[in-house]
């Protein structure tokens, strides 16, 4: 990355377009409020990881189109998986669609510079995406739930058969996406 | 128009980040059997899966182009892009790089457009709107085709383009009629009989005359062949002479302050303008512009268009200001001079009073701004103030050989030096051959 002048990031600054600003708007509070359903979901507040998220947060809203994101999410999943261990909890799929709507605006906003705005037609089709995503996550929850309050023994060969379908997942993005000419 | 050549598709972080999170995720959760993170990395695998499958396999073609790439000042021009094999983008983008002078529509030159499901072809245009004259170069647009969430992006420079934008002249006009010329063509009347359309007389027949001139109810009564005589046609030449030695005061563009040369380019228009739809000749002489730049004299409003090309491609040029050639040149004696300066330089005046020398009927235009602002330099404004004294001596010098210095007003600036150019063209004059 370029280093930029105070000049240039002042200039960026007073370019970014007003559905730009509530973009990354979005992109600061959707994890927040990730982290606001694990308090709720534990109890208790996390200050610093709230503080941390919404700093990365802050970050990804300045540099969309960088790894930050990554560390934001990363973050909250991995205090979510360490320390709640309740499934059946509401708030677990309030936490991922929050994460999906996190990762949705920051690929949204890092497709386009900062002083511009995204087509209304395009807006409309990442929303609907975004609720089919939604719609997944919740679907996954149940099926959790439904399996965790049946209290289904383990399955060696269902684990094996679902690892082998991940495997091929990865093969397949893989392979789609790297740059043939590589 | 012109055509890029293609380009790859290339993963974003976007797409790292669904994949590293969704498989990674969805691998460890069975691994470790956390129902938790299973739940929390499916929207990522769903993502990561939905944009894998859906990823454009063709190489989209941009073909762009800007028009019309010659304007007037303060008119808009469009840049439009066509990509074609369009299957599986989400959206395009095009960003034109800030130039100066060149106003984008959105200002932030960044414009964006749905690709629907089914087309084949995405267009996508930027409005321009040039604000002030001369070529501008517009630097080289980006054009990216995002695939859906984001996940993998084709991106093209397509080639820069240069826009002329042509000087709006200001408002002109001039009442008084034009002085004397020798020209057979025009709409001015001349003194001298011709074959015209002014009525000047009935006289006896002579051979060589026309026989549509003959008057015959005249020459019924009389039983001699009469004519009816006819004043010729004059056309006046106008030569129009252009400092560009300096630009002095702040340039604003069309909406905006004028300096000295924006007042001069556009007052030099606007009278080449009037004069040409006239029907008289005008030639423009440049001087201070690196390189050649003048233009013959002729009519027409093709002849403005070059006069306008060449008022649109000039700059200033201080560097060699005493090396000009300040005699009368190829003008002719019958030539009306208007020599249009901010006078800050001497070789302005000094060539005004050379073209007055050989007889020419000569004006000096002064378009220096009313406030300049001098930057703030006690030395630089004391300068300044002793430049303008230095100024106002040469001018009244000049005006005492003979020479009118106007200031530029738009509207009947010259009627004043018409005026008097015309009561003065029937007396005699002194000239030195």
């Amino acid at each position: 990355m370029n280093p930029m002048s105070l000049q240039q990031w002042v200039d960026e600054f007073l370019a970014i377009s007003r559905q730009q600003w509530l973009l990354r708007l979005v992109v600061v509070i959707s994890p927040v409020a990730a982290v606001l359903a694990a308090a709720a979901a534990t109890g208790r507040w996390w200050t610093f990881g709230l503080l941390m998220v919404a700093i990365l947060a802050t970050a990804s809203a300045i540099r969309p189109d960088t790894h930050t994101a990554l560390g934001v999410v990363l973050l909250i999943v991995w205090y979510w998986s360490g320390r709640i261990d309740a499934v059946d909890t509401p708030w677990l799929p309030v936490a991922g669609i929050c994460l999906l709507v996190f990762h949705s605006v920051v690929a949204l906003s890092a497709t386009i510079p900062a002083g511009g705005e995204v087509a209304r037609a395009t807006l409309g089709n990442w929303l609907r995406r975004t609720a089919l995503g939604g719609g997944a996550t919740l679907g996954m929850w149940v099926l959790v739930v439904v399996f965790d309050r049946g209290d289904a023994a383990g399955n060696g060969g269902l684990t094996a058969l679902a690892l082998v379908v991940v495997f091929g997942a990865v093969v397949l993005v893989w392979s789609r996406s790297i740059d043939p000419t590589q | 128009m012109t055509v890029s050549s293609a380009s790859q598709w290339r993963s974003s972080p976007a797409h790292f980040r669904a994949v590293a999170v969704g498989i990674a995720g969805v691998a460890a959760a069975l691994l470790f059997r956390v129902p938790a993170l299973l739940v929390m990395s499916t929207p990522f695998a769903v993502v990561a899966l939905w944009a894998t499958a859906t990823r454009p396999s063709d190489e989209p073609v941009l073909t762009g182009g800007i028009a019309p790439t010659t304007v007037r000042e303060g008119e808009a021009t469009t840049w439009t892009g066509v990509l074609s094999n369009v299957a599986h983008i989400d959206h395009v983008v095009a960003l034109a790089p800030a130039t100066a002078w060149i106003e984008m529509r959105p200002r932030s030159g960044v414009v964006a457009t749905a690709v629907r499901h089914g087309d084949a072809t995405a267009s996508i245009a930027i409005p321009m709107r040039s604000t002030h004259w001369g070529r501008h170069e517009i630097g080289r647009i980006n054009v990216v085709g995002v695939s859906s969430w984001g996940a993998f992006r084709w991106r093209q420079l397509d080639i820069g383009y240069g826009v002329m934008t042509l000087p709006l002249p200001e408002v002109f006009d001039a009442a008084p009629p034009m002085h004397r010329a020798n020209g057979l063509v025009g709409l001015t009347r001349s003194a001298q009989p011709g074959d015209g359309s002014e009525f000047a007389g009935i006289r006896p027949f002579q051979i060589g005359d026309r026989l549509r001139r003959i008057n015959w109810r005249r020459s019924l009564r009389s039983g001699e062949l009469y004519v009816t005589s006819t004043y010729a046609d004059q056309d006046n030449h106008v030569a129009l002479f252009v400092d560009a030695l300096a630009d002095v005061g702040t340039s604003g563009g069309i909406d905006g302050e004028a300096s000295s040369l924006d007042t001069t380019v556009r007052a030099a228009g606007a009278i080449a303008e009037h004069f040409l739809l006239r029907g008289d000749r005008v030639s423009l002489c440049v001087f201070g512009l690196f390189g050649d730049a003048s233009v013959p004299p002729a009519s027409g409003r093709g002849h403005l268009r070059r006069i306008l090309d060449v008022l649109a491609s000039i700059e200033t040029d201080a560097s060699r200001p005493r090396s000009l050639r300040v005699g009368k040149g190829a003008v002719p004696s019958d030539a009306l001079a208007i020599m249009l300066s901010p006078l800050i330089s001497s070789v302005a005046l000094d060539r005004a009073v050379s073209l007055a020398s050989h007889g020419l009927s000569v004006a000096v235009v002064d378009t220096l701004p009313e406030d300049v602002h001098v930057v703030d330099d006690p030395t630089a404004e004391l300068a300044w103030r002793i430049r303008l004294l230095e100024r106002r001596r040469e001018i009244r010098t000049v005006q005492q050989v003979g020479v009118p210095v106007i200031a530029w007003h738009g509207p009947g600036s010259l009627d004043p030096f018409l005026r008097e150019m015309a009561r003065r063209s029937s007396a005699p004059r002194m000239a030195r051959r």
